[in-house]
C-alpha cells in the first residue's frame, strides 16, 4: 500500500498473552513485553505498517484499529537510482524487474530490488519502507527471499513470523522433468523467462 | 431503453445462502436476484447434454451420500488399521460449491465409510482456510462439520508449522498439521475454478500446491512459475515419497454447470486425475466457450466467497473477467513466462461496468476497477472493502451507491445504458440476470455447442492425452 492509514491499539484489560499477534506481525511491531506469565502486547506504531494480520490472530477483542492523524506514506524512492544495478540484481534472482511481486501493494521486482540497493537487507526494512508483506503475506514470500538473497546474499528477518528457507523459481528446473512432464511446457517457459529477463527494461 | 424480448422466462432463483463470515460484510438485505426485472435461465437450456445434477443446494444429503457411497465401494481401505490415524483433508472451496452442503455430506459419508469398513475411529476433519485466522471456524460452525466429524476437527491456514517434502523440485513445505497422521484422503472437487491459472492440465493434484501447502509454496507457485509450470509443483509434491506413502486414496465431487453430478475415487491418483479432467472438459466446455461470446454484460458480484470465486450457473465471474482467451486449447502459445502479464492482458472487453454487492475481502481485485467502472452497492460494503488489508485504497477507484438498486442504475450509466445484468450469486443450474442477457446467451449458444462438440473438446482431450472413452467413467 502507498499510504498507512490505521495504526493499532493494545486493550490491556483483554489481553491474554497468547503470544498470536507477536508471531504474525510482519514487522515487529508488536511485541510481547514482560515475563511469559504475565506478558502483554505492546505496538510501536512507528514500525506498523497496518496488515491487521495482529487483529485477524486476536480472539480476545485485545487489539484495535485506529485512524492516524497523519498517514504515513511508503513510496519507492526513485532518487538516484541504479537501473543496470537493479536489472542485475532481478536476473539473479531469476525474475524480470517489471513482475508484480507483491499485489497487495503492487509492488514490483524493480521496487523491491531497488530498496535493497538503497540499503533495505531484511524483510521487515522492506515493508516498513515500501510497503511489501502488508497484505496476503503469501504471495511475496518467496520472491522476496530470492531478491534478499540476490542482493545481499542472506535472506534475513528479525520478526517472529515463521518463514522457511524455499525459493524454487521456473530457471531451476531440471529441463530434463520436460520428458517427465510434457504438459507443463517447462523449456518453453523456461526460454521466455530467460528472454523477459535480458530484455525488460527497468521501467521505475 | 426498453428491449422487447419474445419469450418468457422463469422468476429468479434462489440463490445459496451466504455463510455469515467476519471477513465479509453482514448478509445483504437485498439480492441482486432483487433487482427489479430479473429472471433465471436454465443452463441445461443452453446446452441441454450438460450433465444434470443430482443435488443442489436445498436438497437433503442423501444423493451426496449415497454417490459417495457408491464410489467408495471400489476403494482399498485395508491398509488402514483400527488403531492408526487418518487426516481427510478438506479445500474450502468445495463449501462454495452450490451452497457447499454437497461437500458436507460427501466428507461426512468418507469418514462414515472409513470407520465402518476399517474399525478405525480416529478419522479427523482437516479444514484448510486460504487465508483468515478464523475463517476455518466459520466453516465448521456453519456446515456442522465438528458434530459430522464426532468432534475431531481442525482449522489450518498457511502460515501454521510446515513440514519439509522432498520432491523432484527440492524441498517444498506442506502443512505438518494435515500430513500429522498415518494416512491421508485427499478430497477434491472438478469446479474448474482458474482456469487461466491451471489451463486444465493437471487440475487432481493442485490442492497439494496450495491447500495443503506453506505460505512459500503457494507463493512459488503463483509468483515463480510460468502459466503451465505452476502445476508443476502440485505434481510434485503429489508425487513425493511421502505424500505417496501416506495416500490412502483420493475422491472428487464431480460437477457441471447444473449442479453436483456425483463422487469419484480411486487408490490411484494419476487415474482419478484422468477421469476428472476428462469429465471437467466436457462439463464445462461450453458454459466456457459461452462465456468467451460475452461482449455486453453488467455482473452483478454478490457471493460468499472472493469476487473472482463466487459462481453463476456454475461458471466464476474470473471466467468471464478472464474471458478473452481459450484457456484450455494448448496449442495456442503463450507470449510470456509471467502468468500475472498473461492473465492479465486477456480481460474481458465485454463486460461495461460491475456491481459489487457481497463478497469476502482478502484477495487482491484492484484490477477490477483498474479496468471496469465498479459500483459498490452500500455504505456497509464500502466499509468492508475499506478494511480490506490485499486491496487497499480500492475505494479510489469505486463509487459507492446508496444501495444496490442505486448501484444497478449507476452500473448501466457507465455503461451507456446495457441493459445486459448477470448475478454471480452462488448459483448452479440457472443463472439470474436480465431478459436481454439471457437473449444474448441463447443466441450464442448453439454455435458454442457445436464449437465445443465438433472441433474443441476432441482437441482438448487429445491435447492432454485423454480417452474420449473415458467421458463415460465417473460420472452419476
Amino acid at each position: 500500500m502507498e499510504t498507512i492509514e490505521l495504526g493499532i491499539e493494545v486493550v490491556d484489560e483483554n489481553c491474554t498473552g497468547c503470544y498470536r499477534c507477536e508471531r504474525v506481525c510482519p514487522t515487529e511491531a508488536i511485541v510481547m513485553v514482560g515475563p511469559k506469565t504475565e506478558a502483554l502486547a505492546v505496538v510501536d506504531n512507528d514500525k506498523c505498517i497496518g496488515c491487521l494480520r495482529c487483529i485477524d490472530s486476536c480472539d480476545d477483542d485485545a487489539l484495535l484499529t485506529f485512524k492516524r492523524e497523519e498517514p504515513v506514506d511508503v513510496t519507492v524512492d526513485t532518487t538516484d537510482i541504479d537501473e543496470d544495478a537493479i536489472k542485475n540484481l532481478c536476473q539473479a534472482a531469476g525474475t524480470s524487474p517489471t513482475h508484480l511481486v507483491c499485489p497487495c501493494s503492487n509492488r514490483t521486482a524493480q521496487d523491491i530490488a531497488a530498496t535493497i540497493l538503497q540499503g533495505a537487507h531484511t524483510y521487515e526494512e522492506l515493508s516498513l519502507r515500501i510497503g511489501v508483506q502488508s497484505g496476503c503475506l503469501l504471495y511475496c514470500s518467496t520472491p522476496l527471499r530470492r531478491l534478499l538473497l540476490a542482493g545481499t546474499g542472506d535472506a534475513r528477518t528479525t520478526s517472529k513470523l515463521r518463514r522457511y528457507d524455499s525459493d524454487q523459481s521456473l530457471m531451476n528446473i531440471a529441463p530434463e522433468l520436460e520428458d517427465k512432464y510434457p504438459l507443463f511446457g517447462i523449456r518453453t517457459e523456461q526460454e521466455w523467462r530467460q528472454k523477459e529477463m535480458a530484455e525488460v527494461e527497468v521501467d521505475l | 431503453m426498453t428491449t422487447f424480448v419474445d419469450r418468457t422466462f422463469n422468476p429468479p432463483v434462489d440463490p445459496p445462502d451466504i455463510v455469515p463470515s467476519e471477513y465479509g460484510p453482514a448478509v445483504r438485505p437485498v439480492r441482486g436476484k432483487d433487482v427489479p426485472g430479473m429472471v433465471s435461465l436454465p443452463v441445461r437450456e443452453l446446452f441441454p447434454d450438460i450433465p444434470p445434477a443430482i443435488f443442489r443446494h436445498g436438497d437433503d444429503g442423501t444423493a451426496m451420500r449415497r454417490a459417495t457411497l457408491d464410489a467408495l465401494a471400489g476403494v482399498d481401505m485395508s491398509m488402514i488399521k483400527p488403531n492408526q490415524r487418518v487426516n481427510v483433508i478438506c479445500s474450502e472451496h468445495g463449501f462454495g460449491m452450490d451452497g457447499g452442503f454437497g461437500y458436507a455430506e460427501m466428507l461426512q459419508a468418507i469418514r462414515d465409510e472409513i470407520v465402518e469398513r476399517t474399525g478405525c475411529l480416529n478419522v479427523k476433519l482437516m479444514v484448510i482456510a486460504w487465508h483468515g485466522r478464523k475463517e476455518p471456524q466459520e466453516l465448521i460452525d456453519f456446515f456442522g462439520l465438528d458434530e459430522r466429524y464426532h468432534g475431531k476437527v481442525a482449522g489450518v491456514n498457511p502460515l501454521d508449522q510446515g513440514i519439509k517434502i522432498d520432491t523432484v523440485i527440492g524441498p517444498l513445505y506442506g502443512m505438518r498439521a494435515i500430513y500429522s497422521a498415518d494416512w491421508i484422503i485427499h478430497t477434491h472437487y472438478d469446479d474448474p475454478r482458474e482456469v487461466y491459472a491451471h489451463r486444465g492440465i493437471d487440475r487432481i493434484t493442485k490442492p497439494f500446491g496450495m491447500s495443503y501447502a506453506r505460505m512459500e509454496t503457494r507463493s512459488i507457485f503463483h509468483m515463480e512459475m510460468g502459466p503451465r509450470t505452476g502445476n508443476l509443483i502440485g505434481r510434485a509434491v503429489a508425487d513425493s515419497e511421502f505424500v505417496r506413502s501416506k495416500l490412502a486414496f483420493s475422491a472428487v465431487m464431480t460437477s457441471s454447470p447444473d449442479g453436483l453430478t456425483g463422487v469419484d475415487a480411486d487408490n490411484d491418483l494419476d487415474l482419478l486425475g484422468a477421469r476428472t479432467t476428462a469429465g471437467m472438459l466436457r462439463s464445462y466446455g461450453k458454459m466456457l466457450a459461452l462465456f468467451r461470446t460475452i461482449d455486453d454484460v453488467i455482473p452483478i458480484i454478490d457471493g460468499a466467497k472472493w469476487p473472482y470465486y463466487i459462481h453463476a450457473g456454475g461458471m466464476i465471474f474470473g471466467q468471464l473477467f478472464f474471458n478473452g482467451r481459450d484457456w484450455w486449447d494448448l496449442d495456442e502459445p503463450d507470449d510470456t513466462a509471467d502468468i500475472e502479464h498473461l492473465v492479465g492482458g486477456n480481460v474481458s472487453l465485454g463486460i461495461k461496468s460491475v456491481v459489487l454487492n457481497h463478497a469476502l475481502i482478502g484477495l487482491t481485485v484492484l484490477a477490477l476497477p483498474m479496468v471496469y467502472p465498479l459500483i459498490i452497492a452500500d455504505r456497509e460494503m464500502a466499509d468492508t472493502m475499506a478494511r480490506d488489508f490485499a486491496n487497499p485504497g480500492i475505494l479510489d477507484y469505486a463509487e459507492v451507491a446508496e444501495n444496490l438498486f442505486q448501484a444497478v442504475e449507476l452500473a448501466r450509466e457507465r455503461a451507456d445504458g446495457s441493459e445486459n445484468l448477470m448475478c454471480f450469486d452462488g448459483t448452479y443450474g440457472a443463472i439470474n440476470l436480465s431478459p436481454s442477457m439471457a437473449e444474448q446467451l441463447l443466441a450464442n449458444a448453439p454455435e458454442c455447442s457445436r464449437l465445443v462438440d465438433e472441433e474443441l473438446l476432441p482437441k482438448y482431450l487429445k491435447q492432454r492425452g485423454l480417452d474420449p472413452l473415458m467421458l463415460g467413467i465417473g460420472s452419476a
